[in-house]
């Protein structure tokens, strides 16, 4: 599994059109025997590429079978090449506040890339663990955004209401949502 | 994603499919197998789209909503006993 074999689709809704834009991301081309190899994929643009041996799990590489822990590893390999494809995106567009990782995500990645399978994650709590990311929604929001970057990996979870955009109050109110955070898991 | 079956069209020399509508004379036929369309070309073509016009926010939510989903087509592999490899 590479970023090649991924293919993405516009989600399909029924009227009304949701407000933004959703995909959905198809698994294809199963049966990664013939892919132990190092060719590569290569953009439309023809500015980025991926070598698809790099995806490929090291119990793998040395002639062990498809697994759901390989899988998991090329998943992880994948989460880097987007992570990095962003900062390399950013660095063009001369932003510098794209640089952080956030800690949890950076953590998900190392586990899965981990080069012993059983130390990498069971899958059905990694989406669990995936779908605890929630992204800060106020943008402008530097306590959200610190406490998305920082190190306490259980914060990353800290959803932060849209709706708390008040002129003056949402800085202390996201504030008074990590110190009840803190209190609950410190 | 969705498996539409499979066609029959005919293929010039150079691998163009032509409909048997425009009165083309092939000179083979092939197989082909219908898939649902992925609007978006594959993860590495979509990012790179993407990623140039987002926000901090949305690009982040591009990265996490991509693993998210990719991690539950893998759970799905799995509870089938099935590996993606």
């Amino acid at each position: 599994m590479h970023p090649g074999n991924i293919l993405v689709t516009k989600r399909f809704y029924e009227a009304p059109p949701p407000e933004h834009e959703e995909y959905d991301y198809l698994l294809t081309d199963f049966g990664g025997g013939g892919y132990v190899g190092y060719h590569s994929v290569v953009s439309s643009s023809g500015k980025f590429e991926c070598h698809v041996g790099d995806y490929i799990a090291p119990e793998i590489k040395i002639g062990g079978s498809g697994s759901v822990e390989a899988d998991v590893f090329s998943l992880g390999c994948i989460g880097r090449t987007l992570v990095s494809l962003r900062r390399t995106i950013s660095a063009k567009k001369g932003s510098i506040d794209w640089e952080n990782i956030p800690k949890a995500l950076k953590t998900i990645l190392d586990e899965c890339t981990s080069s012993n399978p059983l130390e990498r994650p069971q899958i059905y709590p990694l989406i669990s663990r995936l779908e605890g990311l929630y992204v800060p929604k106020l943008i402008e929001d530097e306590t959200a955004w610190s406490v998305w970057d920082g190190d306490r990996s259980d914060l990353t979870v800290l959803k932060i209401d849209a709706t708390a955009n008040q002129p003056g109050g949402h800085v202390a109110r996201a504030r008074a949502q990590v110190e009840e955070m803190l209190r609950r898991f410190g | 994603m969705d498996f539409y079956g499979i066609t029959e069209l005919q293929v010039d020399e150079i691998g163009i499919i032509h409909l048997a509508s425009n009165g083309f004379k092939s000179t083979e036929e092939k197989l082909f197998l219908v898939f649902e369309r992925a609007s978006e070309g594959n993860l590495l073509e979509f990012v790179e789209q993407h990623f140039i016009n987002a926000t901090r926010e949305e690009s982040w939510s591009i990265v996490i909503d991509a693993l998210t989903c990719i991690a539950s087509g893998l759970n799905d592999l799995d509870r089938r006993h099935l590996s993606h490899g």
